[in-house]
This record gives C-alpha cells, sequence and structure tokens, in this order.
C-alpha cells in the first residue's frame, strides 16, 4: 500500500502549449482513484506519467513519500493494465502471466505457485495453455488482470480496461475488479472515460477536461455538486439537462425562452449576479406537471420505456432534453405534455466560466440513504 | 508506418531521378539508331541508300571512327553509311546472333579476330572475295601479316579493319634505378627473368614494385605460344580443317605457363587481374615495371606515365628463333542477301576505309595498325612516329613476323570459350595449381566445346 | 459443346433449356477464367513456355547459333555430375549463400531496431539505410568495384594508412568470392531494413511498455517480444534473401566475371556463361534446372523446418 502525490505536474510536447497543466492530488493507498474525461483530455498520459511511460514535463511525482519522477517503470512498484491488455500473442496464458516474474528472475516453483494462484482466483484454470487469440475478450481481460496481481506490486494502474468489452461483461466485471482491488487493498489508479464506471468503482473521482482538473471528490459529491457544467453534464445519464436562460434582477426571476419565469428565492438572489446564466436540472428531477400553476408544455420527440423507468426526450429551445421518470409510462411520439421545474432542483452555471452559482438541494436523495441505512 | 512512408517517398524520389538520368544516357545511345528506322539493314532513302554498320569501338575510338564515317559520307552522294556502336565484340556478337540472317542485321558487321571461325560457320556473311573478284581488287596493299590471318582456304571473308599485336612495356626509369640497359628490352625468356628479378623491389612484406607483369588474358597467351611456333590447335590451327584436338599445352604452352609460375613463386610476378585498366594503372603507379600490353595501348602509356616509357617485342624462351605475333584486332563482314545496292554501298565503304590516307588517321589516332603499310608513308604518321619512336616498334614486330600456321593464328569456332578456360588456367597456375595440370584443364574444357561445336555443326 | 449438339436431335425446347443450363451452370467458372486470363497468358509466355523450353533445352547440344541440334538425353547432365567447374559454382554459390544471408538479416535488423527508436530527425537515418534500395545492381556494383580497386581502390588506402598490406579484393581467389559478399549485402541492407522496419513498427508498443514495467532488459524484449513477433516477417525476408542469394548476377558480372580462377562463378552467373558467351543453352538450361531444384530444396527445407517457429498472429 503506497501514497501516490502529484505536485504541480504538467505535460508538454512541444513547449508551448501543456497537454495536461498544474495536477495536483494525493492518492490514499488502498484508494481507488478514478481519472475520468472525454477523449483527449490528458487522463491517459498522466496515467502513463505515473507509471514512468511519459515523462514528467513540470512538477513533481511521490510514490510511497519517494520522488519518483526519474525512476524507471520497473523501480515504482507499480502494474499496468492496457486498454488492449498488452497480451504476447505468441505466448500461452500461463506464460503471459508469468512473463514479468520471468524477467525478474523469480525462481520457477514460485513462479508456478503464483500463476496457479492468480489463475485460480480469476478463473483462468482452465485456459492456462492457451494462445490469447483463442480466448473471449472476458478472458483475454482476466489474464491481464492476472499479469498485473501476479506481479504484487502495490500499486494497479488501470487504462480503460473495459471498454473493448461488451455491456454485459463489463457491469461484471467491473464488480470483479472493485473487489480484488479490495481483497488485495491495492492502490487503484483507473482511467476511464465512462462515467458510469467512474461513479460505481471509485472512492474517489477526478474530472479531467483539456488538461485541467474540474473537480475531485467522491462520486456522489461530484453528482449533486457539480463544480461547474461541464461535469454536471460529463457526469450522469442521461447527462443533465443544460439551457442558457436569463436571471432578472428585478423580477428575481430566471427566465427560460420568452414565457416560461421560474421566480428566484430571496437567500438566492444575492449569489447569482450575472444576467447570462445557464440553468441546468437533472432528468430524474422533472416531474409531470400536475396542478403546478408554471409549467412548460412539451412535445415528445422520443420514447425509450426501459422497465423500471422511462426516458422521454423532448426540445426546448432547439436543444434536446430527455427526462427521466420512474415506472413505465404509455406515452406517443407527439404527444404533448406539460412539465413542471421546480426551482429546489435546478442549478445554475455562470454562462461564460461555467462555474457553479448553485446546486440543486438533493434532500430526497439524502432522505433516502439515510432510511437505507 | 508514417515516417517510414516518408522514407519511401524519398526513395522514389531518388530512384526516378537516378532513373531520368540513365534515361537520358540511354536516349544518347539510341539517337544513332533512330536515325536509321528500326536498325534495318539499310534502306533506300530518296537519293542516298543508307548502309547499317555495327562496330565494337567505345570511347575515344567511337569519336575517331564517327569522324571518319562523316567523312565518307561527305564525300560521296550515293551511300550513307550509319554506324552504331553495339558494345563489346562479345556483346555485339550476341546481339548478332538473335538478328542474323534477318532484315534487322547490318549490312556490315565489325568482328573481333577470334569469331572469324564463327562467323564463316554461321552462312550470314558473303565472303568479300566475291567482290574482290568481280573487280580484280587490289588485296596485296594491305600488310602480309594481316593477309595471313584473314584469307580462309585461300579466300578472303571478311575485311581487316583495325589490328593490334601484344607488345611488352616497360619503365626506363626503373631499368636505369636498378642498372639495366635502359634501351635494350629483355627479350628472351632468362632476360625477362633476370630482369624482373632485379625490378622486383620489397619493403618488408610489402611488395612495392613486381618486376613483371601480363594481364589474366588468353590473347596473350596465344602469342607467347605462336612466337615459339606452337600450334593452339591441330589441322594446322584449324585451317586445313575443323579443328579436334588442342595443341596448346603441349611444350611450348607449358614452357610459358612454367615461366610465369617461376616469376609467381619468386614474388617478381605481380597479378593484377584480368582488367585492362587495372594492369595499366599498376604500371602508370609504378607498381609494376614491366607488362604486356597491346600495340594500341602503347601510346596512352606513353603519355600517361610520369617517367620514360620503353617498349619491346614479346619474350620467347631462350635458344629458339622466335617467330613473330598473331595479328589481332577485327575486320568487317557483309551481310548475305540483301539488296544490291546496300552491299555495294557496304563494299565501297571498306574499300574507303584502306585507303592509305584513312589508315594514316586511324593508325595516329587509335594507335592501331595501318593495315596498308603505305599509310606508314604519309606525312601524318612519319610525325608521330618521330615524336613517338616507340611506336616504330609495334610495327617492326609485326613486319618481321615469319609466315607460318603458327603466326597465322587459329581458327576456331569456339574461341570465347577456349580463352575463358586459358584465363582460369592462368588464374589457377596463380594460385598454385601445377602447370600442366592447369593447362590440361584448359584443353580439356576447350576440346569438349570444339567436339560439340562440331558435332551440331552440320545438323540444321 | 457436342453435348448441346447431341440434345437438339431431341427436340427444340429440351435442347434450349439445356444450352441455357449448361451456360448459366459455368457462368461463374467462365467469368472467373476470364478475370484470370491476363496473368494466365502473361505467366503462360513469360514463366511457363521458357520453364518447359529450357528444360526441353536440357537434353539438346545447341549449335553455334543456339539451336538445338542433336539430342543427346541425359548428357548435359552427366557432364556437370563430373565437371569440375561446376562444382566449384555450387561450392561458391553456397559460400555466397552462407556469407550473405545470415550477415545482410542480422545488419539489417540491428539497423532497424536502432532506427525504430522515436528520436528527432530519425527519418533521415531512416532514409539512409534504406537508400541502398533505390540503387541499381550496376551502380552499386560499379562504386564498389572504385573501391576495391588493388592500386588506387578507398579500402587498401585506409588499409595502407594502418600500414597493413594492401588486400586484392577482386583478384585474390580467396578474397574475390569475400568482396562480392561484402557488396551483396551491402546492396541487400536497404530493402531487408525497410521490412523490417515495417514489421517493427507493427509490433504494438504496448508490449515493449508492459515489458519495461516488469523490468525487462533490453535483451530479454529481444528475444522474448521482437524475435517472436518479427518472425512472420524475417521468415519472409529470409526466403526472399535466400532465394536472390541463389540467383545473384549483376554483380558478379561487373566485379569478377566469375573468376579469379571461377572463385565467384555462381550457378547463374556460370549459366549466364554457358548460354550467352558460350552458346550452349543446353549444358546452361541442365544447370539452370539443377538450380532451380536447389532452391526448391532450400525453400522446402526452410518451410518445413523455419516456418515452425513463425508465429503468425
Amino acid at each position: 500500500m503506497k501514497k501516490v502525490e502529484l505536485v504541480q505536474i504538467s505535460k508538454s510536447y512541444n513547449h508551448h502549449t501543456n497537454v495536461l497543466e498544474n495536477i495536483n492530488v494525493s492518492i490514499e493507498p488502498g484508494e481507488f482513484f478514478v481519472l475520468v474525461g472525454p477523449s483527449g483530455c490528458g487522463k491517459s498520459t498522466l496515467l502513463r506519467m505515473i507509471a514512468g511511460l511519459e515523462d514528467i514535463s513540470q512538477g513533481k511525482l511521490f510514490i510511497g513519500g519517494h520522488h519518483a519522477n526519474l525512476l524507471r517503470p520497473s523501480q515504482r512498484g507499480i502494474s499496468f493494465v492496457f486498454q488492449n491488455y498488452a497480451l504476447y500473442p505468441h505466448l500461452t496464458v500461463a506464460e503471459n502471466i508469468v512473463f514479468g516474474l520471468q524477467a525478474q528472475k523469480v525462481p520457477k516453483n514460485e513462479r508456478n505457485k503464483r500463476c496457479i494462484e492468480v489463475a485460480d482466483m480469476l478463473g483462468l484454470i482452465p485456459f492456462l495453455k492457451r494462445k490469447p487469440r483463442e480466448l473471449s475478450g472476458g478472458q483475454r481481460q482476466r489474464v491481464a488482470l492476472a499479469r498485473s496481481i501476479v506481479s504484487q506490486a502495490p500499486i494497479c494502474l488501470m487504462d480503460e480496461p473495459l471498454s473493448n468489452l461488451d455491456a454485459k461483461l463489463r457491469s461484471h466485471m467491473r464488480s470483479e475488479i472493485k473487489q480484488i482491488q479490495r481483497r488485495l487493498g491495492l492502490t487503484m489508479i483507473y482511467v476511464t472515460h465512462d462515467q458510469v464506471e467512474a461513479m460505481t468503482m471509485g472512492d474517489r473521482i477526478m474530472v479531467l477536461n483539456e488538461g485541467k482538473i474540474q473537480q475531485i471528490g467522491d462520486p456522489l459529491q461530484i453528482y449533486n455538486h457539480p463544480a461547474n457544467a461541464f461535469v454536471a453534464q460529463f457526469i450522469g445519464s442521461p447527462p443533465m439537462n443544460l439551457i442558457p436562460a436569463t436571471f432578472n434582477k428585478q423580477k428575481q426571476t430566471i427566465q427560460i425562452e420568452y414565457h416560461h419565469e421560474i421566480l428566484v428565492p430571496l437567500h438566492d438572489v444575492r449569489n447569482i449576479s450575472n444576467e447570462d446564466i445557464i440553468v441546468g436540472i437533472r432528468p430524474e428531477d422533472i416531474h409531470l406537471a400536475r396542478n403546478e400553476p408554471i409549467h412548460f408544455q412539451i412535445e415528445v420527440v422520443n420514447v425509450e420505456v426501459l422497465g423500471t423507468e422511462t426516458i422521454i426526450s423532448f426540445k426546448i429551445k432547439d436543444q434536446q432534453w430527455s427526462m427521466k421518470w420512474n415506472g413505465q409510462w404509455r406515452i406517443a411520439i407527439g404527444d404533448r405534455i406539460p412539465i413542471s421545474l421546480d426551482y429546489q432542483v435546478l442549478s445554475i452555471f455562470d454562462s461564460k466560466t461555467g462555474t457553479a452559482l448553485k446546486n440543486a438541494k438533493a434532500d430526497t436523495h439524502y432522505k433516502i440513504n439515510e432510511v437505507n441505512l | 508506418m508514417k515516417k517510414v512512408g516518408y522514407s519511401i517517398i524519398i526513395l522514389w524520389f531518388v530512384l526516378i531521378m537516378s532513373a531520368c538520368s540513365e534515361q537520358t544516357s540511354k536516349n544518347e545511345l539510341t539517337k544513332t539508331n533512330e536515325s536509321s528506322e528500326d536498325q534495318r539493314v539499310g534502306t533506300k532513302d530518296g537519293d542516298k541508300t543508307k548502309v547499317v554498320f555495327w562496330h565494337s569501338m567505345g570511347g575515344k575510338l567511337q569519336e575517331t571512327l564517327d569522324s571518319i564515317v562523316n567523312k565518307y559520307n561527305q564525300s560521296q552522294n550515293e551511300y550513307e553509311i550509319v554506324a552504331e556502336y553495339q558494345g563489346s565484340y562479345e556483346e555485339a556478337l550476341t546481339k548478332l546472333r538473335s538478328v542474323g540472317g534477318t532484315d534487322d542485321a547490318p549490312a556490315i558487321m565489325q568482328t573481333f579476330e577470334v569469331g572469324t571461325k564463327y562467323m564463316i560457320d554461321s552462312g550470314f556473311f558473303e565472303p568479300i572475295q566475291t567482290f574482290i573478284d568481280k573487280e580484280d581488287y587490289e588485296m596485296d596493299l594491305l600488310e602480309e601479316n594481316i593477309i595471313n590471318y584473314y584469307k580462309v582456304d585461300g579466300k578472303f571473308h571478311s575485311m581487316p579493319f583495325n589490328s593490334s599485336t601484344p607488345v611488352l612495356i616497360y619503365n626506363k626509369d626503373a631499368f636505369t634505378e636498378v642498372g639495366l640497359d635502359e634501351n635494350k628490352a629483355p627479350r628472351t625468356y632468362s632476360e625477362i627473368k633476370e630482369a624482373a628479378k632485379k625490378l622486383t623491389s620489397v619493403n618488408g612484406n610489402v611488395t612495392d614494385r613486381f618486376g613483371f607483369s601480363m594481364l589474366t588474358y588468353g590473347w596473350f597467351f596465344e602469342q607467347l605460344l605462336a612466337t615459339q611456333g606452337g600450334l593452339y590447335v591441330d589441322q594446322n590451327n584449324g585451317r586445313s580443317g575443323d579443328a579436334e584436338n588442342v595443341l596448346f599445352n603441349g611444350e611450348e604452352g607449358l614452357r610459358i605457363f612454367n615461366l610465369l609460375n617461376g616469376m609467381n613463386q619468386a614474388g617478381t610476378f605481380g597479378n593484377f587481374g584480368s582488367n585492362w585498366d587495372d594492369i595499366r594503372a599498376a604500371f602508370q603507379s609504378g607498381k609494376v615495371a614491366m607488362y604486356m600490353d597491346s600495340s594500341s595501348g602503347v601510346r596512352n602509356a606513353i603519355e600517361n606515365s610520369p617517367f620514360e616509357v620503353g617498349v619491346g617485342f614479346i619474350p620467347h624462351p631462350d635458344n629458339m628463333e622466335p617467330q613473330g605475333v598473331v595479328i589481332g584486332g577485327a575486320s568487317l563482314w557483309l551481310s548475305k542477301g540483301i539488296d544490291e545496292s546496300i552491299q555495294d554501298g557496304a563494299w565501297n565503304f571498306m574499300k574507303y576505309l584502306q585507303t592509305p590516307e584513312i589508315q594514316a588517321i586511324w593508325h595516329v589516332e587509335t594507335g592501331y595498325f595501318a593495315i596498308t603499310p603505305a599509310a606508314y608513308e604519309e606525312q601524318l604518321v612519319k610525325d608521330e612516329h618521330s615524336k613517338y619512336p616507340q611506336l616504330k616498334v609495334t610495327v617492326d614486330q609485326l613486319q618481321s613476323t615469319k609466315s607460318q600456321p603458327a603466326t597465322q593464328g587459329a581458327l576456331i569456332s569456339v574461341f570465347p570459350e577456349s580463352r575463358q578456360q586459358v584465363v582460369t588456367a592462368l588464374e589457377n597456375l596463380y594460385q598454385g595449381m601445377a602447370p600442366q595440370e592447369a593447362l590440361n584443364q584448359a584443353a580439356r574444357g576447350t576440346e569438349r566445346a570444339m567436339e560439340i561445336a562440331n558435332r551440331t555443326k552440320n545438323k540444321e | 459443346m457436342k453435348v448441346v449438339v447431341d440434345e437438339e436431335h431431341k427436340g427444340q425446347i429440351p435442347a434450349t433449356i439445356n444450352k441455357l443450363s449448361f451456360l448459366s451452370r459455368t457462368l461463374n467458372n467462365r467469368t472467373a477464367l476470364l478475370y484470370l486470363l491476363p496473368s494466365i497468358v502473361l505467366f503462360s509466355v513469360f514463366v511457363f513456355y521458357p520453364m518447359f523450353k529450357t528444360v526441353y533445352l536440357s537434353f539438346f547440344l545447341t549449335d553455334l547459333q543456339g539451336r538445338p541440334a542433336e539430342f543427346v538425353g541425359l548428357e548435359n547432365f552427366q557432364y556437370l555430375i563430373q565437371s569440375e567447374s561446376f562444382h566449384k559454382s555450387i561450392k561458391a554459390t553456397l559460400l555466397f549463400v552462407l556469407y550473405t544471408v545470415p550477415i545482410s538479416i542480422v545488419t539489417a535488423l540491428f539497423l532497424a531496431i536502432i532506427a525504430n527508436e522515436k528520436l528527432k530527425g530519425i527519418g533521415v537515418f531512416r532514409t539512409l539505410f534504406s537508400s541502398t534500395m533505390g540503387m541499381s545492381v550496376a551502380a552499386s556494383s560499379v562504386i564498389w568495384l572504385f573501391l576495391f580497386h588493388p592500386s588506387i581502390g578507398a579500402i587498401n588506402r585506409l588499409l595502407s594508412i594502418f600500414n597493413i598490406q594492401a588486400i586484392e579484393w577482386l583478384v585474390d581467389p580467396s578474397w574475390a568470392l569475400i568482396s562480392i559478399s561484402i557488396t551483396t549485402i551491402w546492396m541487400n541492407t536497404g530493402f531487408t531494413f525497410l521490412i523490417l522496419l515495417g514489421g517493427l513498427q507493427n509490433i504494438d508498443e504496448n508490449l515493449y511498455e508492459s515489458a519495461s514495467i516488469d523490468g525487462a532488459s533490453f535483451w530479454y524484449k529481444m528475444r522474448r517480444i521482437t524475435i517472436p513477433m518479427l518472425s512472420p516477417t524475417l521468415f519472409f525476408i529470409i526466403t526472399i534473401t535466400l532465394i536472390n542469394a541463389f540467383q545473384t548476377f549483376g554483380q558478379v558480372d561487373i566485379l569478377t566475371k566469375g573468376g579469379p580462377a571461377e572463385s565467384t562463378n555462381l550457378i547463374v552467373y556460370s549459366i549466364y556463361r554457358e548460354a550467352f558467351i558460350n552458346y550452349q543453352f543446353g549444358t546452361a538450361s541442365a544447370q539452370a534446372i539443377v538450380l532451380f531444384f536447389f532452391i526448391l530444396i532450400v525453400t522446402i527445407l526452410q518451410f518445413k523446418f523455419g516456418e515452425k517457429r513463425v508465429f503468425y498472429q
């Protein structure tokens, strides 16, 4: 169990533009830390810098309290799972698993013992003699995992390890990886572009965009209190609905389009200084208007009935929104439905910087949690 | 892969560029061909009859030949000679083999002396005796030795053209340096051996200068054989019938191999391979003091050597009267079965080449012999000989040659192959093979080739 | 078609049906044949015909014009078996293959590995290393002819600086084959390098990164990753280089003409000499057939024993 600290780390390939800027984070021993962000945000680069596969242009990296910038990858006490698994196609599963041990001249008996142990843990025993191309995607994934575990490195780095699997297998492997991490007490740094993986697996999440940290926090913190519009939209499925709006200080209302106005409570008026704002609302927070006085009349453009919930899409001001209702709803495309937007569940962001000015109240969620507890 | 792609593109550029430069040089080569419309035998085009002439005179020789051809073309209005360079004698022969007897064959073909028998046997050519008889052309004006070589069964098949003989070329300065008489070229084997021994200078285990060298080329062997009166093959050197047995591995041939072997073992013989340029460079840079060259290389040696150059007769065994040399070089052949006017043109041009004025130019500019002795009386030649007295030696050697089958030269159709066998024998000799064994190997190879040639000769 | 004609006697309609069905049945084959036609024609003219002609000629003696004149059965082959010169040819060829193939490939592999690094300006080196590919055999041979020149060649001058006795590269029979081999290796390098570099670049970079994390040394990576992953490329290039070595001609023709003492008289050169200097097409064809079987056997052996070690992805 080792701590990984990144201090003021930047990466630049051409001395002019930074692909990563000012990364500061401390990853605790035994923590499952997820780096999430859209493709090209620099998350893989950051992971490769921690592994020693890329140089660190600026800043310092500490692993287990030691300055690690110049250490070779093999000296950092890490294992690495690649997106494409990087299995040696000409070697059998067993040979793949012990490849690193062999390179380090671990005695044969020990090698075999550890190989069997790990293979057993991951259910690979029947496949030890096979070549990677004779395995299914999930099995290959497991071999990559086994190779990482067998090294007994205290820190495990994973670069989108599940992105090549189908959805069902992915969700299965999610929990399997999480369980192994917990059981072995590994410090895990896990890169993904999939917010579901980030939410379900991470103890903490770092959201990256365009080489900059957007937010670091535990999954619910990030979901409920997104630091900015980017995080708000990136985390959550379907994503948070966003729409530009104007805040009218005199009337103390938020105006969406021309005829929709939402009253802002007095204590919030002070917080909102801009006229141009972005209003965000999570799909699950949009309700069918029953007797509310203020409501929108929307026209349904798409309906997805998922069994326990129904996702209804509609258009507002040229933007497609979606809302998620519990239960199964029979709604036809083209139906007109009245909906209500409660001020409490609105998130408000600065339209220029994207910074959150107000987060949605999430009391109801906390209540449910408490009930469960 | 991107980088590799980039490299490939650059490579292509280089390739295309080099291809372009090749293209231009090829174009230059083919330019003369195109002017003749498909390299025909010749065509009657308006007033002038075109006569195609294939030759193997490259480099400076080609310039001289072209200027002579031009001169001829301007001297009359009936015929136009189209001279086309076809590579070495061997290469030209190879081309001829594929077009011989067809419309694409040239009207005049230049072929080296050892191709004589092959050319006769091929049947593609009209013996020029036909034309000689028709107008009682005087061939006796030509050099006797040359007549002896090219007259086969009392008949001229081709017109002699460029002729050369071997000579001994030596470094006069080196002779003086080691106390030898610079004006007396060694003539006998023991003189050669002795001089070579004196001339060789060794520094540690590096030989700075070898005493003697000879190009690894069958022609020199043939000459050293002929000067002893030794025959190359039976049937009077193939002149009284198709030769069947090789004679060059007899005592005369063995004397030559023993001489070379002795000097090689003594370290006084330098082996510079089978490339003319290499041995000439070795002589001119002082790495060898005596060597055998063609008479056509004499002037070049004198002009390019930073020391005085002497020329002597080729060596002969002790206590033996030297018989002289065999004429080397090439002759011109006239195609059979082509338009009579073209044949007339070809014949007319051949006669033009024999005139003393033309022979004088040819001799002075190329170093080949004037095949018409009258040319030596031309002022041009006299001036040249007073400037380069060494040239006179080559003429003397030729004119002192005694006419007999040995110096007439052998007639066999497989001469190129036989020469190759002799070259291999010489190389084996220098590598330590016993002289008789090396000679016998070459003889066996030659005999097999002759046997096959005789077996297949009349089975068409 | 005859069948169709016969069918017509049975009546108009069935015949038409049969005719149609015959045509339509063979439609696919006929289309396939049409597509194959150009290559069949080209192959027949430039490969099959010369091949059969070679076999045919090997049973004949040819006259001075190179026409088959006398049928002699296996005499040409018997002659080859006894011919010392041909034995020398075979020995020289085998030695030549032995000298050139391994060294060419190891050299090119070395260059490819160092050129596979991602460094600034590496493109220049890649271009340089592969540049010999763009040179014709003739041009490169002439360059080496100058380098090997006994008295004014660059190599001997260099040797003389270090006070080493000049070597008669092309004149000394014990050196000539080595000189030809050096030239050939130099000429092979460009193409071999390019192919191997391509092969190296196809190896997933992650494999090396993974091995680095595991602490594998350079040689360990070389042995366990590079060579096995490169094996299809290596196999291909070894086969090509082998066959090329057996068929070497240009550099021999320009540098040594098969000499001295037949020490560089490789089989193909010997064939050329026999056919185009001596006009013995029969013996030449017999040699060509022997060479064909040589290459065939070597290739079969290579596929049989070499291919086992090849890993195809």
